[in-house]
């Protein structure tokens, strides 16, 4: 004798295959009522994001800002006078920092440009109060007379710093900045891939935010940037 | 055409721009999303065990489920919580690779891991509010919203892009592919009332852009992305190579989405020729 099998109704729902299941879904909403819930969705989207942006700082700055008190690294090095350079965070003025090198066909260039059209949007006293250091990732080519001259063609703003190896390589692991020898065709002949970023350190040593080169071209935007830490500094 | 850079504040390549693949799986942990992921992991283990006490309960939550779920999470680990999370600035080969790992592997994979017994009143509390972000049109709208809107800066809010980029998009990347997958594979049909049909259009329409952008990256004899023009690129990629890479990437990543959309729709054109009265043939006696 076989045990009776329970009629199909009482047999536990998720034991039912699921061509079996009994059809519980709600109806479909018609469709402009599923429009303005997109629209609402993506309205909430936007502003949770502009919330986040001001959370992390109530400025909107044009480039992408640090977390509050992240304080820059000190550095060492000749600049383009040959006289000794030390950046020592808190004590200066407010520093855009990059790394590059002077055989640079193309984004070096741009960003001393860039800059230096932000330096001379300033006004005098502001002027007074940033500079603009390029530290050389290339020492083995960029000497001091070298970088005397780069620095001197795109304007009186800029301060080329030569730190010789391997105390590049600390500074530029502090900064997060990466570089490598590239399209190697002799001793002297070649092309050096690095980061691209600036980074604008506060009048307080403090490591304010970067740009993207690919930002520096808005030089309004920059410049806004610039006065608004030179002004809380 | 362009796509976020994520200026990562921890980017350290100086010394070693050939990183093996264990130095790219070397744990970095990013508290804000490795929290919520283990909370996601430990309630799902929590709720698996219960289930395994009951009959019912295995059978609705096979463990195949559950091995799917722990691969996703796995893999959202690895996206998420390792040094090559801190590379992306170097290599757009490799943001991208993270990116879809994020998009088009963990969603599907978690969406399946879910089991088949959970039913929600559509009209209460979470179902309720499942019910409203697994609608197409929204799940659709956010995910656009989150390509679009994040990959063209200079068109909007460039502040916000910049400085929400590099922490806000893998995770938006994750919840809106998430959104996305739910919609395509229906995990709980008790707040989704989506036909096969119109989630294999949704699945077509979804998909479509990327692979747009993936063909013009593979078949672009230029660097579109100027960010890594002359940029630093890991392995020694020049930016074109990288770019074609990612293109390979990226529609490598879409094509699943995309066959299962066109199955679907396959499955909604034989639904509606039976319904027509045309039975399928039958094969030979």
């Amino acid at each position: 004798m076989t045990a009776p099998t329970p009629p199909e109704s009482a047999l536990p729902e998720s034991t039912l295959p699921d061509s079996t299941l009994p059809d519980s879904s709600p109806a479909a909403r018609p469709w402009y009522a599923s429009a303005l819930l997109a629209v609402a969705a993506v309205t909430l989207l936007l502003l949770a994001a502009w919330g986040y942006a001001r959370l992390r700082s109530p400025y909107p700055y044009y480039g992408t800002s640090y977390p509050a008190g992240t304080a820059a690294r000190p550095f060492s090095g000749t600049d383009q006078r040959g006289q000794p350079f030390t950046l020592t965070p808190g004590t200066g003025p407010v520093t855009a920092v990059f790394f590059g090198f002077t055989h640079c066909p193309n984004i070096c260039p741009l960003s001393l440009t860039y800059l230096n059209r932000v330096r001379d949007a300033l006004t005098p006293e502001q002027q007074a109060r940033f500079r603009i250091v390029l530290v050389s990732v290339d020492p083995d080519r960029d000497t001091r007379q070298r970088l005397n001259e780069y620095v001197s063609f795109f304007g009186k703003g800029a301060v080329g710093v030569r730190i010789p190896e391997p105390a590049l390589a600390a500074v530029a692991r502090d900064y997060g900045v990466g570089y490598q020898k590239a399209d190697v065709k002799g001793p002297t002949d070649y092309q050096i891939n690095h980061t691209t970023a600036t980074y604008l350190i506060g009048a307080d040593g403090q490591l304010v935010l970067v740009w993207d080169y690919t930002q520096l071209t808005d030089v309004r935007r920059v410049q806004a940037d610039v006065e608004h830490v030179l002004e809380a500094s | 055409m362009s796509a976020p850079v994520p200026l990562e504040t921890t980017v350290n390549t100086a010394g070693n721009l050939n990183p093996t693949l264990a130095d790219l799986l070397a744990p970095a942990p990013d508290p804000w999303l490795l929290i919520p992921t283990l909370l996601a992991a430990g309630v799902y283990l929590w709720r698996f065990s219960a289930s395994r006490g009951t009959h019912a309960g295995r059978a609705g939550w096979p463990v195949w489920r559950a091995a799917l779920f722990a691969l996703g999470i796995l893999l959202l680990l690895i996206a998420t919580q390792s040094r090559a999370a801190t590379l992306t600035q170097s290599s757009m080969a490799l943001y991208m690779g993270r990116l879809m790992i994020l998009a088009e592997l963990v969603p599907p994979l978690l969406v399946l891991g879910l089991p088949r017994s959970l039913h929600l009143n559509a009209r209460r509390g979470l179902g309720r509010a499942l019910n409203v972000l697994l609608d197409p049109w929204v799940a659709l709208a956010v995910w656009t919203a989150v390509i679009v809107f994040w990959n063209v800066p200079a068109g909007f809010n460039a502040s916000v892009v910049s400085n929400t980029a590099g922490a806000l998009l893998p995770a938006l990347y994750l919840l809106s592919s998430l959104m996305v997958w739910s919609v395509i594979l229906r995990p709980l049909p008790s707040v989704q009332p989506a036909g096969i049909g119109s989630r294999g259009w949704f699945g077509l329409i979804s998909a479509m852009p990327m692979m747009a952008v993936a063909s013009v990256w593979l078949y672009s004899p230029q660097v579109l992305y100027t960010p890594y023009v002359s940029a630093l690129c890991l392995w020694n990629y020049t930016p074109l190579q990288n770019q074609q890479l990612s293109g390979w990437i990226m529609m490598l990543a879409g094509l699943p989405a995309l066959a299962l959309a066109f199955i679907q729709l396959f499955a909604w054109l034989i639904k509606l020729s039976e319904g027509q009265g045309m039975p399928p043939t039958q094969p030979p006696a």
